[in-house]
């Protein structure tokens, strides 16, 4: 056996949360297998605790449950619940994990869910899932879309695991599924890489008490208040008190519970809060718009992309206030909570609301300790994984990587963005064992369709999702009326993965050729309804979506009667549309199995050596005639690495890399084709080139923003930051300067650039600190808006504090005053909290400028991926995909994506790499079939199509000597504006044919 | 001093959690964040020269609860430091001089203070404790107890609740007959070298006396100037005579647990509440030392029944108004301040009685609290609380 054979293709992924799976289903895309260990009961983690995700809003569950299913049924991922890792022994390439599972007591592969165990156990326990506010039983699911999708039986409350009696639940089990003779086991699984995503802990409860939590019961966490918030939870999404279940009507949310506090051991900013609190306040401003919300904060941490624009909106158009003030004391006044806090001239003030939320913060997971010595992993000082700015998702130990907010509190776009990365990192080091643990999936045969539509129709009740508005029965009864309904019911959750298998059930004891589920949105959800469809050998094209939830529920909330009228008609269309579905072929395209990457600072020159260690050909494009991008101008590191030295090994290893090309000097000219098979030109010094590959990454980068205000470009004593740790780096220079003002977003947020460029703080900060060193007593002032240090980085704001650098508050509306007038600068602010008038003449002032995008208009036109308003490339989804775009085969990543430091742009260029090889890992792209479709006899080679595709997908070619439209399958993305346009009507589209379109037309006006 | 001061200052965030928390705030249009504030801008001889250090209570309510943990406590003892000694507030520092030239703060002679303990002695055994003497310089008594020269010389009754619960405990201790101020104005004007020499005296008195114990002395800023001393200076050299230093609650329990004093309750049928003096609680818990909360519930729940928590207790409580010499001090106005969140949870708290264990926490809120925020309450020390339940065989 020679070294090769014996690298294992399978990984270990701990910890089944966002991140865990995230990971899991790339890694099995990649062509990896996976066990996912969960120590709890479900994977899931907290996203699927949460109401909504910020900013976007987006129902959390709804977006995750997709996944919950491609995960639970993947034959390449292997999930273990009640799980832990014991231990690790081996190195990378090939570990033996000992896994140690506890036993659920119920046969996930004979429990049906049906819920009768639940219903007979005498034992009432408190519902983890909704946080303790409502009771389940001890034989439960954590949640109705919960995957496994199996029950299990809480063994610590028990009757019979405890004390030997009842057993009762044992005969209501039709399926004969409760197994008390189960053992815990012990799994010796061979793996070559680890990937480690524990998630987070919770804040211990002598830190809430502090603010009245467990005294006064209208005292909540957060995380609570999401449950509570939430459709699915026990008050069904009415915000109630949780002391009388009256409406609040005064809300405070209270910020930094756990969080920047170091008697509570966590000195650093948990990162998140202050988004889900502008979040969770907005929530309940929908629901409730007369409700009166305060946030009591320290500094508004919105510094992601989008996120000041959603604080934005949360203070102008819903009124909530922001009050810059930790609260000193919560007493239980009556029926309402007195919060009192200094205001800003000091006054200790008195406010009385009926309900607090304490914005908790994340802390390392509750057994980080006993994993890193298990995994032999080394913890930072809070005990979260231990990882450096150069290599963030990589631990202390070789083949063992990290991802998620177990290396450092983080969202869940960035926990995925490091799922995908610590995914793409497992794939370099295993590339040889790509493809040799996994299983193909192999779907049975698809069965014949005859004339005659027997048609299933599925209503899902989504909790009170639907249910609470639309009347369900009703419409389940409705549907059992129609013309060629053989078959009609709506007891179900829709998404969980049991349903599936009812559904493939259904298909074959009903013997039905088309499936209507009537739920939520397509956009989501049909992917995985499709595939259940091919499980059970119907063409996926057989199926049809009637949105009941978002058309219906949602929008008509408050009208149930009609509500129920259009989920009626919007079934009786899917019907009249499903009759005439007819299975499409799924067709296959091949990928070149080469990347581009364009720009080659670290994002650019991260994701292209991912690539090439993942065992791909990569076209590395600089415009410039050097790499390194940003890099080559920063001097230090906030967290101490020398830029230089990494610079200079990573652009080593670029250059010497037998897989990369790297075209210095060199523009991006136009791009055509589409994911496999694109052809882009590239203007060289030694002219024009053309190239082939299959992938695209954008990693074109940013730059410091121009400011024409405050003396820049008057007087040489106003620099920027960048400019600033240039001069430092002369060391007898920097000695020299005794007075420093630094004014941050100088530029940024609602100035000139209205969002705020993230990196300012820290880079401030690094600079202060770094000039104390060299000269410690230097006056430095730090004029700021909000202090941004998020994360660990929090460290390094307190040690500038500790230093003597002074931080001073101002607001946007009265910003300092600098006057450059040639030789001496003056700089005029005011301390608002001693309302004193501070007047400097200091040495330098240094602007914080923010960060704005490398011109990409053309290069966006080209490849026809959209911006946003800010000149950032637009990621498909701000949650869930953040490094794709929606032009499949092209992903984003560094400064390109959004203003981010360094580690975050290494994470996400990891990430970018990651899901870039998948196309070229499998070799082929599968089109969906509803593409367009150009009937060569009714086309007159006009062109509209063409010129109007979004996609370039429409061609005109020439047959028999005229010209006919011809569409790119793996470029379209069925959108329908040539067959809309079609003079002729020559062009239909694949599951949305003129004839299906007005049939279901033409059934809205028939009841 | 000045660089010490601005680096502990330099932590702070602004979060405004010090001045939601103080009671004193708004004293001179001054609060603890702006302290800090102007400390971190080098305004410290401004500060210096202010009102606020001597009116500041440093109860350390605001200390406990700041997320960066600094110490205002000790920034306001440093800035008391800093006043030259002749522009001390009222009679502090004449106190101070006292007790270092004659071994009291109010300069009494030696025989006038025997006359006085001996004739107290003697009222007490005439009145319910037949054969009492007052124990002066016994030497190898188990306990050694310093008298409050504020009793002494305008409340000497108020003497014989101590008295009468080690008569009926049966306990050995005595009192010294030189150097027997309890009080340490050292502490309470930020002259740390005089708070030594205080503790030095009574230590000296400790050791010449051959006791095992010494109480912890009234009032909770002595005890606690006393016991900073003690553990920085004195504990190896005293413990390795076999002498330790307890506090009143440690005493009372012991003479309860060990069933040699006995109650009825049935003589307290009103709602108590428990102010807890800072240092006693939070001050100690603040320097790592054992906070004296549930000890003092427990004695309360020995002598009544209907016992009420204020809102904010134990690590929480606030302040009396009157700490750290404040009592002491001449600024009316601001002991009025200062009280006025303890005066309101009191008057909510519904109760008819406060048990405290502090000499100047009981004075502020019977003198001042009581009358300005008309509280209509008993004030009570927690061994008078005891002594007037006793039931004596």
């Amino acid at each position: 056996m020679n070294q090769q054979d014996s690298v294992t293709g399978s990984v270990l992924v701990v910890g089944g949360g966002i991140a865990g799976i995230q990971a899991a289903l790339d890694l099995s895309e990649m062509g990896f297998y996976v066990y996912l260990v969960e120590k709890s009961a479900s994977i899931g983690g907290k996203m699927a605790r949460l109401d909504k995700t910020f900013p976007t809003n987006d129902c959390s569950l709804c977006i995750l449950a997709p996944k919950l299913v491609e995960a639970g049924r993947s034959p390449n991922i292997k999930i273990l619940t009640n799980a832990t890792l014991e231990s690790l022994e081996g190195q990378v390439g090939n570990f033996t994990a000992r896994v140690h599972r506890e036993p659920r007591f119920i046969n996930e592969d004979l429990c049906t869910a049906c819920g009768d165990c639940t219903m007979y156990c005498p034992v009432f326990v408190s519902d983890g899932y909704n946080e303790g506010l409502a009771i389940t039983r001890a034989p439960h699911k954590d949640y109705p879309q919960a995957v496994p999708t199996s029950f299990y039986i809480d063994a610590k409350m028990c009757l019979f695991l405890n004390h030997e009696t009842c057993q009762i639940c044992v005969p209501t089990c039709q399926a004969k599924a409760i197994d008390f003779s189960q053992k815990e086991e012990r799994l010796d699984l061979s793996v070559g890489a680890v990937i480690l995503s524990p998630g987070f802990g919770r804040i211990h409860d002598d830190v809430l008490a502090r603010y009245g939590y467990g005294r006064f019961p209208d005292v909540v966490t957060s995380l609570e208040f999401e449950r509570i918030m939430c459709a699915s939870g026990p008050s069904m999404g009415e915000v109630i008190r949780p002391s009388d279940g009256k409406h609040p009507k005064r809300i405070a949310f209270l910020q930094c519970v756990g969080s920047r506090d170091i008697n509570t051991g966590n000195g650093y900013c948990s990162s998140v809060c202050c988004m889900y609190a502008v979040k969770g306040a907005t929530i309940v401003k929908e629901h409730a718009p007369d409700t009166d919300i305060t946030i009591f904060y320290m500094d508004m941490r919105t510094q992601g992309k989008g996120f000041d624009a959603s604080r934005q909106r949360a203070r102008e158009q819903y009124g909530i206030k922001f009050v810059r003030s930790r609260v000193g004391d919560v007493f239980q006044e009556g029926e309402q909570l007195r919060l009192c806090y200094a205001d800003r001239e000091g006054n200790r003030k008195e406010e009385d609301f009926d309900m607090v939320v304490l914005s908790v913060g994340l802390e390392s997971p509750e057994d980080a300790q006993s994993l890193a010595r298990t995994a032999g992993i080394k913890l930072n000082q809070y005990d979260f994984c231990r990882t450096q700015t150069a290599l963030p998702l990589n631990t202390t130990r070789p083949g063992v990587y990290v991802a998620g907010a177990f290396q450092g509190p983080k969202d869940i776009p960035e926990s995925v963005m490091q799922a995908i990365g610590s995914a793409a990192l497992a794939g370099e080091a295993l590339h040889e064992a790509r493809g040799r643990n996994v299983v193909k999936k192999e779907y049975p045969e698809e069965m014949e369709v005859g004339q005659d539509p027997r048609i299933g129709v599925l209503v899902c009740h989504c909790g009170i999702n639907i249910g609470g508005v639309v009347n369900v029965p009703e419409v389940v009864k409705y549907a059992s009326t129609l013309d060629n309904v053989v078959f009609a019911d709506g007891s179900l959750y829709a998404c969980s993965q049991d349903t599936q298998n009812i559904i493939k059930d259904t298909i074959r004891e009903h013997n039905l050729n088309r499936v209507i589920v009537a739920a939520c949105t397509p956009r989501t959800h049909e992917p995985g309804f499709q595939e259940t469809l091919k499980d059970a050998g119907l063409n996926g094209c057989l199926f049809e979506m009637a949105n009941i939830r978002d058309h219906c529920s949602w929008v008509h909330a408050h009208e149930p009667a009609e509500a129920t009228a259009k989920a009626k008609d919007l079934v009786r269309m899917a019907v009249a549309k499903a009759r005439l579905l007819a299975p499409l072929p799924e067709q296959s395209v091949p990928v070149t199995p080469r990347a581009l990457v364009i720009g080659g600072g670290v994002a650019g020159m991260t994701a292209a050596l991912s690539i090439a260690d993942q065992g791909f050909q990569c076209f590395l494009v600089e415009k410039s005639g050097e790499l390194g991008g940003n890099l080559r101008h920063i001097r230090t590191i906030l967290t101490g690495q020398n830029p230089a030295s990494m610079l200079a090994e990573m652009e080593g290893r670029v250059r010497n890399h037998p897989r990369i090309k790297v075209y210095t000097h060199t523009v991006v000219g136009n791009v055509s084709g589409y994911i496999g098979n694109f052809k882009t030109d590239l203007q060289t010094e030694n002219g024009l080139e053309q190239v082939e590959h299959g992938v695209v990454i954008l990693a074109t980068g940013g730059r410091e923003h121009h400011v024409e205000k405050y003396g820049y470009g008057q007087s040489s004593q106003v620099v920027t930051q960048l400019e600033l740790e240039e001069i430092l780096s002369d060391v007898q220079r920097a000695r020299g300067i005794n007075e420093v003002v630094m004014i941050q977003c100088a530029g940024s947020r609602g100035d000139d650039l209205s969002y705020c460029s993230k990196i300012c703080c820290g880079g401030a900060v690094k600079n202060a600190l770094r000039l104390k060193d060299l000269n410690p007593n230097a006056r430095i002032y730090v004029l700021y808006r909000d202090v941004r240090t998020y994360g660990f980085m929090e460290d390094y704001y307190r040690q500038a504090r500790e230093k003597g650098v002074i931080f001073v508050n101002y607001e946007k509306e009265n910003p300092p005053v600098v006057s450059a007038d040639g030789e001496r600068v003056a700089v005029e602010f005011t301390d608002l909290l001693l309302n004193e008038k501070i007047s400097l003449q200091p040495d330098l002032v240094v602007l914080s400028v923010g960060v704005v995008p490398n011109d990409v208009e053309a290069l966006a036109k080209t490849l026809k991926v959209p911006l946003t308003q800010d000149n950032f490339f637009l990621e498909a989804h701000v949650k869930l995909r953040p490094v794709e775009m929606a032009v499949s085969g092209v992903y984003v990543c560094g400064l390109a994506h959004s203003p981010k430091p360094i580690d975050e742009a290494i994470s996400q260029a990891k990430a970018a790499a990651g899901k870039a090889c998948i196309p070229l890992a499998k070799g082929f792209v599968t089109v969906e079939p509803i593409v367009s479709e150009v009937n060569k006899e009714r086309c007159i080679g006009c062109g509209i199509c063409e010129s109007l595709c979004p996609y370039k997908a429409i061609r005109l070619v020439k047959a028999d000597g005229k010209k006919k439209a011809e569409t790119i399958a793996a470029s379209c993305k069925g959108c329908g504006i040539c067959a809309s346009h079609c003079p002729t009507m020559a062009i239909s589209m694949g599951g949305f044919t003129t004839e299906e379109i007005m049939a279901q037309i033409r059934a809205f006006g028939e009841c | 001093m000045y660089e010490d001061l601005a680096r502990i200052a330099n932590h702070c965030l602004t979060c405004g959690t010090c001045s939601g928390r103080c009671a004193s705030g708004g004293l001179d249009g001054l609060d603890p964040r702006k302290i800090l504030r102007m400390l971190v801008y080098g305004q410290t001889e401004k500060l210096a020269s202010s009102r606020w250090p001597w009116v500041c209570t440093q109860c350390g309510r605001c200390v406990v609860a700041c997320p960066e943990g600094v110490d205002l406590v000790a920034i306001g003892k440093a800035l008391k430091g800093m006043r030259p000694r002749n522009k001390v507030p009222g009679s502090l520092h004449k106190g101070v001089e006292q007790v270092l030239k004659v071994g009291n703060n109010i300069g009494a002679p030696k025989d006038e203070y025997l006359m006085v303990m001996e004739e107290v002695g003697e009222e007490l055994a005439e009145e319910c404790c037949p054969g009492f003497k007052t124990p002066i310089d016994v030497v190898g008594a188990e306990y050694l107890f310093f008298p409050n020269s504020k009793e002494l010389s305008g409340e000497p009754d108020d003497m014989k609740w101590w008295w009468k619960v080690f008569y009926a405990g049966k306990l050995s201790w005595t009192v010294p007959s030189e150097n027997w101020e309890s009080v340490d104005w050292g502490l309470f004007t930020g002259n740390m070298e005089a708070s030594r020499k205080i503790a030095q005296y009574k230590v000296d008195n400790a050791k010449k006396l051959k006791v095992k114990y010494i109480i912890a002395p009234d009032c909770a800023g002595g005890s606690f100037g006393f016991r900073l001393n003690y553990e920085q200076y004195f504990k190896p050299e005293l413990n390795a005579q076999g002498i330790e230093l307890v506090y009143i609650y440690d005493v009372l329990m012991r003479l309860f647990k060990e069933g040699r004093i006995k109650v009825d309750k049935s003589r307290n049928p009103e709602l108590v509440t428990y102010h807890d003096p800072c240092k006693h609680g939070r001050e100690l818990e603040r320097a790592s030392w054992h906070p004296y909360y549930d000890e003092a519930r427990w004695i309360i729940s020995q002598c009544c029944d209907d016992f009420v928590e204020l809102a904010s207790n134990k690590r929480d409580a606030f302040c009396c108004g009157a700490g750290s010499g404040a009592w002491a001090g001449p600024y009316l106005d601001a002991k009025i301040h200062c009280g006025r969140l303890k005066a309101e949870q009191i008057k909510k708290s519904g109760a008819k009685v406060v048990v405290t264990s502090c000499s100047n926490c009981r004075d502020q809120i019977m003198k001042v609290l009581a009358k300005e925020y008309k509280l209509d309450i008993k004030v009570k020390y927690i061994w008078q609380l005891v002594a007037e339940s006793l039931v004596l065989e």
